[in-house]
This record gives C-alpha cells, sequence and structure tokens, in this order.
C-alpha cells in the first residue's frame, strides 16, 4: 500500500521523465502490439466459430456480429490484452527493476540524486496506463475483423451486413467500459511488477524468482481486477 | 583526523561521524565507529570482508540508515534528515563509486556519465556531450562513449563508474571497493588513476578497499575497521608500526601478498 501510495504520488509529481516514459511506452506498447493483435484476432476468429453454429441452430445467424461484437469489445478484448501485457510486461519490468535492484543501479540512481520512484517506478506505471488502452482497442478491432471473416465465410453474412449489425448493436456504453478497466489492469500491473523488481534479493536466482512471482500475481490481479471494476461500472452505468 | 572528533568541527568538514552503531538483524556490525575526513584528503578505510566498510560509508549518502550516532557530512547532521529532498540536495555533491561499478547497463558508457548531468543541469546538448567526453577523457575512456557496460572489460567498467560519478565536479568523492575483482595489474592501474585523479582534481575521497596495494598507493590516511570499531588509524607508517595484532596480522599477511606478486 505504501508502495503504491509513493509510486502514485511520484507519478504525479515533478520531474517528469519524459524520455524515459516514451522509452517504456515504446518497450511496453509497441513491442506488445504484434501480440496483443494475434491473440485479438484469433479471438475474435475462434468465437466467431464456435458462436455462429448455435446461433444457426435458434434461428439466430444473422446476430453473429452482435454477440462476437459485443463479447470482444466488453470483455474478451480487455481481458486478453490485460493478461498478454501482465505476462510480457510484467516479467520485463519484474526482471529489469530486479536486476537494477541486485546489482545496485538502483542505489547508483539515489545517489545521484535522482528518485528511483519518479524515474523507474512512475514512468512504468504511466506506461502502463497510456498502452493498455490502446492495445485494447486494436485488439477489439482486430477481434471483430476475426469475426466477419467468419460470419461472411461460415455463416453465410453479408460482409457489409455483418459491418451493419455491428455497427448497430454496439454502443459506446459497451466500448467504454472495455476500455476503461483496462486502465485498472494498466495500475496494477505497472505497480506489482514494479513493487516485485524492488523487492528483489539474492542475486540472479532471486531475480528468477522476482519475475515468476510477478506475472503470477500481475495475471491474478488483472482478473481481480475485471471483477470489481465491471461490477463497479456496471453499478454506475445503471 | 582523530577517532574522537574535536568539539567544535569546521562547519564544512566533508565527514565527521561520531559513534555510529548498526546492526543487521540483531547481529552488530558497527560498534561505536568515529572517523573525521578532512577536506583534500584521501582517507582509506581498510577492513576484512564484512567488517562494515560498505556499511559505513553508505550512511554518508544516506543508503544505509545508523541505529545511533551523529554523521555530519559538510556540516549537515544527516541522522537528523526526513527527507529526501534534503539528502538529494547533499548528494549532488557527492560522488560514489559502487563495488560492481552498478552502470546503467541499457545506456552506452556515454550516457551513463550524461545520466546525472542531464537530470541536474540544463546545459545545451554540445556542452553535456564535451562534458562527457571530458570527464570520460579523464579516465582515459573517450574512446568508449558508444559501447554498453557489457563490451567493455572489468577494470574499464570501474573507471566508467569512476566517470560517472566525477560528472557533477563533486567535492567528495567515496569509493567502495575500487580494486575488487580485478587482477593485480588492473587493479594497481586503477588505484594509481584514483590517486592521480586526486592530485588533478583535490577533492575529498574515501576509499573503502581490503586491498592493502591499493591503500597504499590512494591514501594519505588509513583506518583499520576491525570488529566494528575503528580499531587503528593514521599514515602508512604508523598503521605498519601498531601493536593491534589485528592491524599487524592484515598488514603482515598483505606484505607477504605483495612479496609474492612482486616476485
Amino acid at each position: 500500500m505504501l508502495f503504491s501510495a509513493r509510486a502514485i504520488a511520484a507519478s504525479v509529481t515533478r520531474p517528469v521523465f519524459f524520455g524515459e516514459l516514451v522509452r517504456q511506452v515504446y518497450a511496453i506498447g509497441i513491442r506488445s502490439l504484434w501480440l496483443t493483435s494475434a491473440v485479438g484476432f484469433c479471438v475474435g476468429l475462434v468465437f466467431a466459430m464456435q458462436t455462429v453454429n448455435h446461433l444457426k441452430r435458434f434461428g439466430a445467424g444473422t446476430y453473429l456480429a452482435a454477440v462476437v461484437g459485443l463479447a470482444i469489445v466488453s470483455e474478451l478484448g480487455p481481458v486478453f490484452t490485460g493478461i498478454i501485457v501482465a505476462a510480457r510486461a510484467g516479467a520485463g519490468i519484474g526482471a529489469e527493476i530486479g536486476s537494477m535492484k541486485v546489482t545496485r543501479q538502483i542505489d547508483a540512481l539515489r545517489v545521484t540524486a535522482v528518485d528511483p520512484m519518479q524515474f523507474l517506478v512512475a514512468t512504468r506505471v504511466l506506461a502502463c496506463i497510456i498502452v493498455l488502452p490502446i492495445l485494447t482497442a486494436i485488439a477489439d478491432v482486430l477481434g471483430i475483423f476475426g469475426g466477419w471473416i467468419i460470419g461472411t465465410t461460415v455463416g453465410n453474412i453479408a460482409p457489409l451486413d455483418y459491418l451493419n449489425t455491428t455497427y448497430r448493436y454496439i454502443r459506446t456504453t459497451d466500448v467504454f467500459p472495455g476500455l476503461v478497466k483496462t486502465l485498472s489492469f494498466g495500475l496494477a500491473i505497472g505497480l506489482l511488477a514494479c513493487f516485485q523488481g524492488f523487492r528483489t534479493t539474492g542475486g540472479t536466482e532471486g531475480v528468477g524468482i522476482s519475475t515468476t512471482l510477478t506475472v503470477q500475481r500481475a495475471v491474478l490481479a488483472v482478473a481481480l481486477c475485471d471483477v470489481f471494476v465491471t461490477r463497479l461500472l456496471v453499478l454506475l452505468m445503471t | 583526523m582523530s577517532e574522537q572528533a574535536p568539539q567544535t568541527q569546521h562547519v564544512d568538514t566533508p565527514i565527521v561521524a561520531e559513534d555510529v552503531y548498526k546492526s543487521f538483524d540483531e547481529q552488530p556490525v558497527l560498534r561505536g565507529v568515529s572517523l573525521t575526513v578532512e577536506t583534500g584528503k584521501t582517507v582509506v578505510i581498510v577492513g576484512a570482508s564484512g567488517s562494515g566498510k560498505t556499511v559505513f560509508v553508505s550512511m554518508f549518502v544516506g543508503l544505509v540508515t545508523p541505529d545511533s550516532g551523529t554523521i555530519r557530512v559538510f556540516g549537515d547532521d544527516v541522522t537528523k534528515f526526513t527527507s529526501e529532498t534534503e539528502w538529494n540536495r547533499l548528494r549532488m555533491r557527492i560522488g560514489f563509486v559502487f563495488q560492481g561499478s552498478a552502470l546503467y547497463d541499457s545506456m552506452t558508457v556515454g550516457a551513463n556519465v550524461a545520466f546525472p548531468l542531464r537530470h541536474h543541469l540544463r546545459l545545451p546538448q554540445h556542452e553535456l556531450e564535451e562534458r562527457v567526453i571530458q570527464k570520460l577523457r579523464l579516465v582515459g575512456l573517450e574512446d568508449a562513449v558508444d559501447k554498453l557496460p557489457s563490451q567493455i572489460s572489468g577494470g574499464m567498467q570501474k573507471r566508467a563508474g569512476l566517470a560517472r560519478a566525477l560528472a557533477l565536479d563533486p567535492d567528495l568523492v567515496i569509493y567502495d571497493e575500487p580494486t575488487a575483482g580485478l587482477d593485480p595489474l588492473r587493479a594497481e592501474s586503477v588505484s594509481r588513476h584514483i590517486r592521480e585523479l586526486q592530485t588533478k582534481l583535490g577533492n575529498t575521497a574515501v576509499v573503502v578497499t581490503h586491498d592493502m596495494a591499493c591503500a597504499f598507493i590512494v591514501g594519505d590516511h588509513i583506518a583499520f575497521l576491525a570488529e566494528g570499531v575503528i580499531a587503528e588509524q593514521g599514515n602508512v607508517e604508523q598503521l605498519a608500526r601498531s601493536s593491534d595484532p589485528r592491524v599487524r596480522k592484515f598488514f603482515t599477511v598483505a606484505e607477504c601478498l605483495q612479496g609474492g606478486t612482486e616476485q
């Protein structure tokens, strides 16, 4: 809790290490983009594959676009993206900071009068918060595209009809909560990964342990944030 | 430089430590260490591995907090500091060379040296680059400016760490085991480099080492830390004449090793 409070305070106070923030946005965002995009596309594709025949059985095949779109923007896109970033970027941050801790690079920052909370933690937490909604939005679009491929081929839905149905049934109030909850995923992943890195002791073995713990805890945090923030948003929006 | 610090110290004396205690998990490491480091002098703290030398000097920059005692750094009682802001003001006057160099491994050697300058001085880019090259030239590493720490040798990493510590022209430089992990020839070269720099720059230095050859080369004054206290201090000749069996043993073994190396 104390670490989180200090990290959040560091994120909103000067100086802002803008160069380091950009570096982290690149490391966490751009380098995760291909993975979150590929998974988003595949999830849309597979979800549509599994849903199309069930809908046809009930004579509701034309609703495929709405079902796939809603599932992706409200749950599948945000959660899959959150889990991928938790695993990929969480491991990276935990290992990098853990390694800096055991080689005394964090002490070196402190003795050069640079606050590690501002330079290391605030930049990484902010980067996670910035990139997650963007990665999710891209994964959402690609997931819908995956669904469109199945809908137009297996489901025999006209390409434009599929898109029109998607546009008609998915409202801003469906997309918005999905993107808002990724902010909480970003905060949780950034904080946990940095915290675990700062707690690293015991050389390279300690870095390995920290990295594993970061991934475990960050994935769990994404799942828990999903439950609580979704519930909160449902309450606020009804 | 005496074990018992005088009652009145000049306000800008780099280090005045009095009766410093520190324990870890109820294991006492420092049991009343007192030491004064005067301006322009190089004081070497010698002692066996695990004797608490690094713990002691880490207190001068706020990396370790003493359990009791007082430490004045440039006149400020750092044991009364309550915020990082107070520490950071002081840290700007101190350069710290870490045992393992602690270079930022994602940055080039040049970027490592530029790091403190970039964050504390608003210098134009060309001036920043000039300062970096100037610092690297001091340690003979101007050709390694674009290399990553992993691409240079251990001795070069030590010197790069030294260049980074000197970036802000500190009044006090603390060297933590500057020759650890180096072969005897490189260790001697690094020691001579430190001595030359101290002579050239005229700043104050505290060197922590268990390498007696390094202590002889760089030190104006040597303090021997044993069993949590400064057991003996003085210049090399005074320590060599010490009646303390721990000091004598340390010196004898060091001289034997040196003799062996020279042969």
